[in-house]
């Protein structure tokens, strides 16, 4: 971002903002015809899907395939042609469209600020609705700017033309949420900001999500935003029919259909390496050596023998390098060539599919695990990686992880 | 009128009560003309918003009335209202249906659908997104409109002196039936700077009713 943001953290204040309140959303048999389509197909046809209390919902597949008319009608801006949907079991159809919407918060790609208005007025565009008092407005959209990681005092009395397309979604999100809504519909809410951004608000809604637990129902055409952010990923095609509807590692694991599979694409296999972490993984130990240590000290210190790479860290456990005990300056330093180049370093919260193309990227098989202040925890290989899509399930026997002594065959460089 | 100088001095300081007389029935009427024509505009351009259909007889018809010569239309409107107030303000509102309807609807047709699905998601009635969203948003194109009417009516006040109204427009009359340039002088001036000040003033009134239009500015 040209602009730099001040992140603040998730919550700040001892009290929740929000509530934990979340709407379970059950689409029956809802279909949706426009009379003047000349190839007969439904916008969206015969669409039923249960989506539990505080589950994240993705509605994702081609342009075309009915996910956004399925999304408005959940809040009746397009009134299905058959069938219906259900909030927490009450008929969406029952109810007055005003009082509905009020009650449902929506973010668009094109975010729909209103210009004229300060970032605080369209945050509390919705409590105002509601008839709450001018100053409770204003705590309020303080609250959840900070919540949405923006400096309510640099933003709160700016107008949205001032603002980067990544700040004025946080606006957005933030706009949505400023009723406490138990459901969130959520059209394509990233599709306008450049990758770098969205993936950090990804990542930034998937933290509120885990502290606010709302029921969000997500449009997006993206496959890979669909298993990043879903819990539950709808897998809709041409003519508003559902092809698949999974938790984002059985549909990756087991599409249903030709059309699913190759939806997800050629690369599900590595897909599902997004959706799981470096902690997930056993560590293998190894054996550091402090620099300006005496080889003697750490020889004691591993009763005798040495393996025959040693990690070089500095005073605080940082990894420096590697180094063949062979040969080792005594004591230990990285002067001369006996310290190789460094493994990839990965956080304990990385996905397997970026420590994969970390660890391809530097031609090695393993990487260091290092905590959040940088110290060498463990290392990683790529064997592990495998083993755990093998027991996952569908790599098929010759894939297996029984790579002889994988956990001694540590390179280093 | 041999050695007449273009502005006789004393005579202005003699009639200082006519002159500001004449100013001040300028801008009553352009005033009155300019507060009519906006409200009844503002009912025709939402009539037509909101219809579609209407659209075009409704510009139509303020089309029509905006071509006819000022002069040709307070004659024929004087055997019905006479050489009255009402006669000069029939027309001169006439005059600013079209411009005003005009800017209206393109304020109101500039709001973007993102900003209209956004206000209906989240439960505005239609007053409400029409009171709080799109008149808001209208503003600044409506006031562009204001401006460029109140300068035509200030001019077009000055022809109303025809039928014994006209404000600063009797000045020039009577400056041109006494040959007296002083008069015609003083009228004409004195209504280029009314112009200019009401179109300054409405700018100023402008920026400060919609202060988001300068906020982008301040940002790279």
């Amino acid at each position: 971002m040209r602009h730099p943001v001040r992140v603040l953290p998730v919550f700040d204040t001892q009290q929740p903002v929000l509530s934990r309140r979340a709407a379970t959303v059950a689409f029956e048999h809802v279909t949706k015809r426009y009379g003047r389509r000349v190839d007969g197909l439904a916008a969206v046809n015969d669409l039923s899907l249960f989506v539990p209390a505080g589950a994240t919902c993705v509605l994702v597949g081609p342009s075309g395939c009915g996910k956004t008319t399925s999304l408005k009608m959940v809040n009746r801006l397009i009134e299905p042609t058959g069938g219906r949907i259900l909030i927490d079991g009450q008929d969406v159809a029952t109810r007055d469209t005003t009082e509905l919407r009020r009650g449902i918060g929506y973010v668009i790609q094109q975010v729909g600020l209103f210009p004229h208005a300060t970032i605080a007025e369209n945050v509390a565009v919705v409590p105002r609705l509601l008839g709450w008092a001018s100053a409770r407005r204003r705590e309020r959209a303080d609250e959840l700017l900070r919540l949405v990681g923006l400096e309510p005092g640099q933003y709160m009395n700016r107008y949205p033309s001032e603002l980067s397309g990544g700040e004025r979604q946080r606006v957005g999100v933030a706009r949505a949420l400023a009723a406490d809504p138990p459901l969130l519909l959520m059209d394509e809410p990233f599709g306008a900001v450049d990758p770098i951004v969205r993936s950090r608000l990804q990542d930034e809604l998937l933290r509120l999500q885990r502290e606010l637990g709302k029921t969000i129902l997500f449009v997006t055409h993206d496959i890979d935003e669909a298993i990043k952010m879903g819990d539950l990923v709808a897998v809709m095609r041409e003519g508003g029919t559902l092809a698949q509807f999974a938790p984002p590692a059985d549909l990756l694991a087991h599409p249903a259909s030709e059309f699913v599979a190759r939806f997800v694409g050629a690369d599900r296999a590595l897909k599902r390496l997004t959706l799981h972490r470096v902690n997930e993984l056993p560590l293998v130990s190894v054996t550091e050596a402090t620099l300006g240590e005496p080889v003697g000290d750490v020889r004691r210190r591993e009763g005798g023998r040495l393996s025959r790479w040693l990690l070089v860290v500095d005073d605080r456990r940082v990894p420096v390098g590697w180094a063949d005990s062979n040969g080792l300056p005594d004591p230990v330093t990285v002067e001369g060539s006996v310290v190789t180049g460094l493994s990839p370093l990965l956080r304990r919260d990385t996905t397997l599919h970026d420590a994969l193309s970390l660890l391809l990227d530097g031609a090695v098989r393993s990487g260091i695990v290092v905590d959040d202040a940088g110290r060498a925890q463990g290392l990683v290989s790529i064997e592990e990686i495998m083993a755990l899509l093998h027991d996952e399930g569908d790599l098929g026997p010759a894939a297996g992880s029984a790579t002889p002594g994988r956990s001694s065959s540590v390179t280093g460089g | 009128m041999p050695n007449e100088p273009l502005i006789r001095w004393n005579w202005v300081a003699g009639h200082l009560d006519e002159i500001g007389g004449a100013l001040g029935q300028h801008v009553y009427l352009t005033s009155i003309a300019i507060a009519l024509g906006l409200a009844i505009s503002l009912g025709l351009a939402l009539v037509a918003h909101r219809y579609r259909r209407t659209e075009a007889p409704i510009t139509w018809v303020a089309g029509v009335i905006y071509t006819i010569p000022s002069l040709a239309l307070f004659v024929v409107l004087i055997p019905v209202t006479g050489l009255s107030t009402t006669t000069s303000e029939v027309g001169l509102v006439g005059y600013t249906l079209l411009i005003l309807i005009r800017n209206i609807l393109a304020g109101l047709d500039g709001v973007p659908a993102d900003v209209l699905e956004a206000a209906d998601a989240m439960g505005l009635t239609r007053p409400q997104r029409l009171l709080r969203v799109e008149l808001p948003m209208a503003l600044p194109v409506v006031m562009a409109g204001v401006r460029i009417a109140t300068v035509t009516t200030i001019g077009l006040v000055t022809v109303t002196a025809l039928i014994g109204q006209g404000g600063l427009g009797q000045l020039m009359l009577a400056g041109f039936i006494n040959l007296f340039p002083t008069e015609i002088y003083v009228g004409a001036i004195l209504s280029v700077v009314l112009a200019v000040a009401a179109d300054a003033a409405l700018l100023l009134l402008q920026r400060a009713l919609t202060p988001w239009t300068r906020a982008s500015a301040t940002r790279p």
